[in-house]
């Protein structure tokens, strides 16, 4: 099969492929400009190429240097992706210094000889080979390197480079290593190759072709049965069967009704849709246009975290420039409006989201009735999330039967996940329902490096779904990742946040980090939550304070299990989880951090205990 | 209610809300303006104080009874949503800010020990973040945080209370910026400070020192800043 990206190689027919002309025929070079890598200097980076090419040989004009979404090895960043005889292949750009960003500090020489490196480069194996210190600023040019030429970049006059002192590293990612090769790429199967901010390549590859022939050629019914038939289940956390839902709110009385798109992603240590956003934005206008077509729906809004600045940046203009094809918008039948958080995680919860897009405090409120029978303005309102409505489009273009022939019996086709934490390789993978924790984590992320002066090193736990999932412990890295494996083991699939946990991390203290974000993120609204999770970090301070005794952890878990039941949204319900999984697998961490014995014994042992051996009552803060 | 007629001949009584924005000014057209782009719905509240807080640096007490009237809102429900999401600030923000991220893949590789070196910088506490609707301000305790071994700070750690530091820095979470494949990390006035060293703490201090953070607290002009930070797009929306 030909490679067909410098990523994880869409496993399509050949037949879907041929057809598929390249975006840009000839060399490019493809740099990620997404949040991951732009935090790495790809902004600068591609800022010095662009004026590198402008000044550089003639030789150098075929070559095309272009922005696109996430390249995946966000641990490597920046990135850059090449185009051309031999390739594609991928590039990552770094610094001898860690603390300095790799794409800032590029001088203009550099950014010259990688340009024609890159315009000339008989192969990926000769610009593997360039070596971008012989460039680097205010350096002394070693004998019989190649001139700069009549009208170089300017090391002379422009201003001396602060950065000049810096040493750059240039190495080539292994792409049949698993970490790209084991990818599924349907959600992102154009992330990293398009640039976002151009419709054209959007088009070019066929997104907005399903809506146009949901309008020409299918009915309503016809696309919720295919949703249906496909087993997409919401990726938002929760699971729920996305043809179901369509249905419901498809099916209520006639009048108005909204489309809404969750992009209100909050789990830290979760970067999947911030990606899509980045990456791809027409794919999810196009699923979010298709959904409404489903449900019947004229108008929708996309309601994005305000942390993500530069996805509100990509989305606007994606959604501008639809508009001004005439893709969406007034005369045809569908109008979409962004709106911003403000920083409230609770949002991400449906019925507080819907108060936030009305202009209201973010705080939730009790269901039935759900949001698909009573929503925005009281019109039944379908919410998905963005990698449920990322998939939609290649359900319809490749089918429902293909779409359920991925993944395990109850959860179809593919997850992103967003891998950080203590794992070597950090970064996004796509790969399909079922697909072993142990493969993402050890086989793709590489399992966690042996810290320096520590003898163990190695994975710990795995922490999937947030401040509302839980932690799986090492043993049981051979679960599948689907949604009733994980949820058996008391954590969840959440939105596909996964944490690699090292051996230094005490898991009390994880829960209490967890619990902590709860009592920060909690709304207020309901007692359970807002109190209740109050007195959970309490607990937990007690017991890192090493004055809890082993008695206070039935207290704790008893707790826990009052919070999840009592409290009004999902946020509260699931706010104990992380204590709750932690005690479960890691009980003996709990015990070990409770004091040996109780106040009790120890005055009857020593009459007059020493100092504060007597710790503040259960409830006050230590 | 009146408009905040302050220019008519008539003494007014001085009421602090109906005082001008930060300009000093009477009814800010500024704000007639925002409110006008959001076609008088209420619905563009939150729309409006992010633009609010993009021309200001924060929501002032002023400006937001503005945006009532003209939203034809009760006080009570700007300011209800103002202070309930986090990234609206009602407070003149700070000279100099250190935003130390506390999401999970940051707190794995040991942001709470980050936390606790900073604490003893600036000689401030964590504070929640600006409009936390929760109860006490109960900072984050990181400092006791005994993670990996490592001792509390104990008697060096930074005085309780909304202390002020000299030299104009506040410190405070911020909730994850998904760039968490270059965890730990920090945000200082806007630039992000990456893959901070904190398992070597004469490199860390090191590394402090670079970003321009002061050494102790104290007033102290922030020394020169690292190069090559991400800069301005990282500027959270609503953020100057």
């Amino acid at each position: 099969m030909a490679t067909v990206g410098a990523l994880p190689r869409p496993r399509e027919p050949a037949g879907e492929l041929a057809q598929r002309s390249p975006v840009t025929p000839g060399r490019q070079l493809r740099c990620c400009t997404a949040s991951g890598c732009r935090a790495g200097g790809a902004g600068p980076l591609i800022e010095a190429l662009r004026q590198a090419q402008a000044v550089a040989d003639p030789a150098a004009n075929g070559l095309v240097i272009k922005s696109v979404g996430c390249l995946r090895l966000c641990s490597r960043g920046p990135l850059l992706a090449w185009d051309g005889p031999g390739g594609p292949a991928l590039f990552a750009l770094g610094s001898t210094d860690p603390g300095t960003a790799p794409g800032a500090a590029i001088g203009p020489e550099q950014a010259r000889a990688l340009v024609l490196a890159a315009a000339t480069a008989p192969g990926p194996d000769t610009l593997a080979a360039l070596d971008l210190e012989a460039w680097r600023p205010q350096a002394l040019l070693p004998e019989g390197s190649p001139s700069p030429g009549p009208s170089p970049v300017g090391v002379a006059s422009a201003p001396p480079p602060s950065p000049g002192g810096i040493g750059l590293t240039w190495d080539q990612m292994d792409l049949d290593h698993p970490f790209f090769a084991l990818q599924q790429p349907l959600v992102l199967l154009h992330c990293g190759w398009i640039d976002p901010d151009s419709i054209e390549e959007a088009l070019a590859l066929g997104t907005y072709g399903q809506w146009r022939r949901c309008r020409s050629d299918l009915s309503p019914e016809a696309v919720r049965a295919m949703v249906h038939r496909s087993g997409l289940r919401g990726r938002g956390g929760a699971g729920y069967p996305t043809g179901l839902k369509w249905d419901t709110v498809a099916l209520q009385p006639p009048g108005p009704r909204f489309v809404v798109c969750n992009a209100d992603e909050g789990d830290p240590g979760a970067f999947m849709d911030r990606s899509v956003l980045e990456g791809d934005p027409h794919r999810l206008l196009e699923g979010l246009a298709i959904a409404a077509f489903a449900v019947g729906a004229e108008s929708g809004f996309l309601y994005v975290r305000a942390e993500y600045p530069l996805a509100i940046e990509r989305l606007r203009r994606a959604l501008k420039q639809a508009h001004q094809k005439g893709i969406l918008g007034p005369g045809t039948g569908l109008e979409l409006e962004l709106r911003v958080g403000a920083g409230a995680y609770v949002c991400g919860e449906e019925t507080a989201l819907l108060q936030s897009i009305q202009g209201q405090r973010g705080q939730p409120r009790p269901r039935p009735p759900y949001p698909a029978q009573s929503g925005l303005w009281g019109a039944p309102t379908l919410i998905n999330n963005v990698e449920t409505l990322a998939a939609v489009p290649a359900i319809l273009r490749r089918g429902a039967e293909w779409f359920a022939a991925i993944g395990t019996d109850t959860s179809k086709g593919t997850k992103v996940f967003s891998l950080s934490g203590a794992v070597r390789r950090t970064g996004l993978v796509e790969v399909p329902m079922g697909t072993s924790l142990r493969t993402v984590v050890e086989t793709m992320g590489g399992g966690v490096p042996a810290a320096p002066g520590s003898p163990g090193g190695g994975v710990k736990a795995v922490q999937t779904g947030g401040p509302s999932g839980g932690c799986i412990p090492a043993h049981l890295l051979d679960t599948p990742v689907d949604y009733e494996s994980l949820q058996a083991l008391g954590s969840a699939m959440g939105s596909g946040g996964m944490v690699v946990v090292g051996e230094a991390m005490a898991m009390p203290e994880l829960a209490r980090h967890f619990m902590h974000f709860s009592v920060e993120e909690s709304c207020g609204k309901c007692l359970p939550c807002r109190a209740g999770t109050v007195q959970l970090e309490q607990l937990l301070d007690r017991l890192l304070a090493g004055l809890a005794e082993p008695g206070e952890l039935d207290q704790l878990e008893q707790l826990c299990r009052m919070v999840k039941a009592t409290s009004l949204c999902g946020l509260g319900q699931a706010a104990p989880n992380p204590v709750l999984s932690a005690l479960r697998h890691f009980r003996a961490e709990f015990l070990a951090a409770c004091r040996a014995e109780s106040p009790r014994a120890a005055f009857a042992r020593e009459p007059f205990p020493a100092g504060p051996a007597l710790g503040p009552l259960p409830g006050g803060r230590p | 209610m009146g408009r905040g007629e302050m220019a008519s001949g008539e003494p007014v009584p001085p009421r602090p809300l109906a005082q001008a924005g930060p300009g000093g000014r009477g009814a800010d057209s500024r704000i007639s303006q925002l409110v006008a782009d959001q076609q008088l719905r209420p619905e563009g509240l939150i729309e409006v104080l992010h633009r609010l807080q993009a021309l200001d640096g924060y929501l002032a007490k002023a400006s937001l009874r503005q945006v009532a009237e003209e939203l034809g809102l009760p006080l009570s429900r700007v300011y209800g949503v103002a202070s309930f999401y986090h990234l609206f600030r009602l407070e003149p923000p700070q000279g100099h800010r250190c935003a130390v991220c506390l999401g999970s893949a940051c707190f794995v590789l040991g942001a709470s020990r980050l936390v606790a070196r900073l604490e003893q910088r600036l000689g401030l506490r964590l504070e929640p973040p600006a409009g936390s609707a929760n109860g006490p301000p109960v900072g984050l305790g990181l400092a006791r945080a005994s993670q990996g071994g490592q001792p509390a700070p104990g008697p060096g750690a930074p005085p309780l209370g909304p202390a002020r530091h000299p030299g104009g820095w506040s410190l405070e979470p911020v909730s994850c910026l998904g760039a968490c494949g270059q965890a730990p990390l920090l945000v200082l006035d806007g630039a992000l400070a990456l893959r901070l060293p904190i398992a070597d703490p004469a490199a860390l201090e090191a590394r402090l020192d670079r970003l321009g953070l002061p050494r102790s607290p104290g007033p102290q002009a922030p020394g020169a800043k690292e190069p090559g930070a991400w800069g301005p797009e990282l500027v959270l929306a609503g953020e100057r």
